[in-house]
């Protein structure tokens, strides 16, 4: 099991070594153009927090509503 | 980055997904009509002071749970397991693309299981007003989490703009983006009358069956009419190319139509049942029958989805073997090779060659 282990960790790094020497002539990934766009971290943020408000609030109907049904 | 290949020459990775997911599909789209169905039921039942057809709410809502929450959960991280195995490149693309879209719909997804959890646990302990905030908030977040997958499955076939700018929104919104939720919402509705059904149709008392029959009939036939449309619009907002595929060249789509087609027909014809007086056995029989006819259906419909970008798996980015278009250099290499081996008799023909180079080039 270990041994397994530590034979994927040896393979996937020499696959790397290979990739890195094969490409070292044709390809680095600085040479793509990076361009970043923010807006979905923000939808994401305030996503999770309407998300946490909304968890809160369940929570609280759940102990604070009263129990009228049989 | 390249991955490697997990080569399954008699059962084809292709067929494990569509296993998987087309249990998974059409249990998460039961996930949101199914929502929609209980608390508006509730709703009635409170409204017109019905305790049984309430009690029918709460019965469903167990097996409702159990179905989406459990069977559907698991099934769902099997979606991701089996197209990590079968897809990586096109799995990580995704993943890279859309990771904040997956982080939101993550949100909902958590907002979905507590409304459930507690609107099952709580019903009957709860004064009805709030009890219904819950099934709404449950609605609500699984209607959402089906606006969020439904952006990044439509991506998958028509990319649109995000093709040349790469940018998340044009990817999210893309062409199909419309047609495709309102389709979807319609067949969870549908889905949601059908497996209404089920619970309905292991009711004791006649009168109540009778009712949440009609009930059911009434999610299942209204819907349609959206659907037929929408579906009408979907294929208008593929490309040409896509279309043509789909419905002319490729003849592996052809059982697929007629799969959809034919449980179209049994779906909306069977479903009359549900209208007409007919012994318990019967409608039990009846019930199980529409289940199993939803699931052939919605593998009809993602099949002929699947067909329709052939060859790619991302419409016009990456091929079925998880190539990319755009990477310059890789395909002068295969030509060299496919020439070297033609020329030294080494392969049958070109397209054998490029599948077995494809493949070895990524092994």
């Amino acid at each position: 099991m270990i041994l397994g282990g530590i034979e994927v960790l040896v393979m996937v790094n020499i696959r790397d070594l290979a990739r890195t020497a094969y490409l070292k002539e044709i390809f680095h990934p600085s040479q793509l153009e990076n361009v970043s766009q923010q807006s979905p971290l923000v939808a994401f943020l305030l996503v999770f927090v309407v998300g946490l408000l909304a968890l809160y609030y369940m929570i609280r109907l759940m102990f604070k509503a009263k129990t009228t049904q049989s | 980055m390249n991955y490697p290949v997990w080569f399954l020459p008699q059962l084809g990775g292709g067929l494990l997904i569509a296993v998987i997911a087309i249990l998974h599909v059409v249990i998460s789209h039961l996930a949101v009509g199914g929502g929609l169905f209980l608390v508006v039921t509730e709703r009635q039942a409170v409204k017109t002071k019905n305790n049984a057809l309430l009690e029918y709410v709460k019965k469903h809502t167990w097996f409702f749970l159990l179905l989406t929450m459990v069977f559907g959960g698991i099934s769902g991280v099997g979606i991701w397991f089996i197209i990590s195995l079968v897809n990586p490149a096109a799995t990580s693309s995704l993943i890279h693309n859309f990771v904040f879209g997956w982080a939101i719909e993550w949100v909902f997804f958590i907002g979905e299981i507590v409304a459930l959890l507690i609107y099952h646990y709580r019903f009957g302990k709860m004064d009805p007003r709030a009890h219904m905030i819950l099934g709404w908030l449950y609605f609500i977040f699984a209607w959402l989490s089906l606006f969020i997958i439904n952006g990044i499955l439509g991506f998958m076939l028509t990319p649109g703009k995000w093709i040349e700018t790469g940018n998340f929104w044009q990817g999210f919104f893309n062409p199909s983006y419309l047609p495709s939720l309102i389709f979807r919402t319609s067949i969870s509705l549908i889905f949601a009358g059908v497996f209404g059904l089920v619970t309905g149709a292991w009711l004791k008392d006649k009168e109540l069956r009778r009712s949440v029959f009609h009930l059911c009939a009434g999610w299942i036939y209204i819907p349609l009419v959206i659907l037929v449309l929408t579906g009408i619009y979907y294929t208008r907002v593929i490309s040409a190319e896509s279309f043509e595929n789909l419905f002319h060249f490729n003849r592996e789509s052809g059982p697929f139509i007629k799969l959809i087609i034919v449980s179209s027909i049994l779906l909306f014809g069977l479903g009359l049942f549900t209208l007409v007086r007919i012994s318990q056995p019967l409608q039990k029989v009846g019930a199980i029958l529409l289940v199993v006819i939803c699931f052939g259906w919605m593998a009809g419909f993602e099949y002929m989805r699947e067909i329709a970008r052939k060859p790619f798996l991302i419409y016009g980015y990456m091929y079925s073997t998880g190539i990319r278009i755009p990477v310059t250099g890789q395909m002068d290499h295969y030509q060299g090779d496919i020439r070297g081996e033609s020329a030294g008799g080494g392969c049958r023909d070109i397209q054998t060659a490029v599948y077995d180079l494809s493949y070895r080039r990524w092994l």
